[in-house]
């Protein structure tokens, strides 16, 4: 019966971990979209003055 | 009283709290005075007691978190929590009036009294005749040597802008968290963060760039105090504004708010608005004007 024992916390530890999923990924994507933003609209004038 | 189901009020009992965090404000202050002195023991004493100051902030948050958690607070909590952030904000509006006072009473009283005009031109006949009161200026003796100022429309623009914009995600972030969107929550969040953290890195830039290449420092007379005083103290409010946000962010992602019950989230958002505001009176006054 211990590894079943075992398997109740594995899937216990796995519903947590997937609470976890949306906001982590969510702090991950704003971090990334914003600082891609802020890189580009950064570059834009270089970019522009090469082609000018 | 007691908390009970019905209301009441929670008094929490035994807190070590205030009388740590008065012995290490006393400490840090006493540190800060031997160091100005010279005395040897003042550094450690000063980085001693900031130390044990950010000691007694972690543990007291962590209490009210904890009690937050538990449901401890109700209804007249809540109202103290409210109250206590609006006075808060009340006197960080008043702290930062004195500074924009002082830049004010400068250009429009002392320096014209300085080049003639008004009730005070004696001062011009006696100490500084043939000066010309103009802005910006370092005075009449020229403290610091020739500077220049930084124009309003490169970087202290792009920083209105960042803040704007962080004002905007912070909303967001708060309608995410109104209709329970977890990604979208954690998603404004972050934005709201990095934004603040680019904009106090563009701060650094700007600094630098005075310092190095303008020759606009702190002891460039009275435009490098007020203008070092404002924009300094207001980049300390950010960095105060980007931690708390930082921390609210990770609060948020540990579930600790719901859609009802987050004043936590509100009051920083409070704050962070206050520091945008703040900044839109420096654009105008301080860079523009």
């Amino acid at each position: 019966m211990e590894w079943l024992f075992s398997l109740s916390v594995l899937c216990e530890t796995l519903s947590q971990v997937a609470k976890w999923i949306p906001a982590y990924a969510g702090m991950m994507a704003g971090w990334v979209v914003t600082l891609g933003i802020v890189i580009v609209s950064g570059l834009l004038p270089y970019f522009l003055a090469t082609a000018a | 009283m007691a908390s009970t189901a019905t209301g009441g009020y929670y008094v929490p009992h035994g807190s070590i709290w205030p009388i740590i965090g008065s012995i290490s404000l006393f400490t840090m202050m006493l540190g800060a005075a031997k160091w100005m002195n010279e005395n040897p023991l003042g550094k450690p004493l000063f980085f001693i007691g900031m130390a044990a100051i950010v000691f007694m902030l972690f543990g007291w948050f962590r209490d009210v978190i904890r009690e937050s958690i538990a449901g401890r607070f109700k209804t007249q909590e809540d109202m103290s929590f409210r109250m206590g952030m609006v006075w808060f904000i009340f006197s960080e509006i008043m702290f930062f009036a004195a500074f924009f006072g002082a830049l004010f009473y400068a250009r429009h009283f002392s320096l014209p009294w300085l080049g003639g005009e008004g009730d005070g031109f004696s001062t011009n006949q006696l100490l500084y005749q043939g000066y010309v009161a103009t802005w910006p200026t370092n005075g009449p003796g020229d403290l610091g040597g020739v500077f220049k100022t930084i124009g309003p429309w490169g970087l202290p623009l792009l920083n209105t802008l960042i803040l704007l914009t962080s004002g905007t995600t912070i909303t967001l972030a708060h309608w995410a968290l109104k209709v329970g969107e977890r990604f979208w929550l954690s998603f404004w969040m972050a934005a709201t963060v990095l934004l603040g953290i680019v904009f106090l890195y563009f701060q650094g830039v700007e600094y630098a760039h005075a310092y190095h290449e303008l020759n606009l420092t702190m002891g460039s007379g009275v435009y490098g105090s007020t203008f070092f005083m404002l924009t300094g103290f207001h980049g300390l409010h950010v960095t105060l504004g980007t931690i708390m946000l930082a921390i609210i962010m990770f609060r948020c992602m540990s579930g600790h708010f719901t859609k009802d019950n987050h004043f936590g989230f509100e009051a920083v958002a409070w704050y962070w608005h206050f520091v945008d505001v703040v900044w839109l009176g420096l654009f105008v006054f301080v860079y523009v004007l």
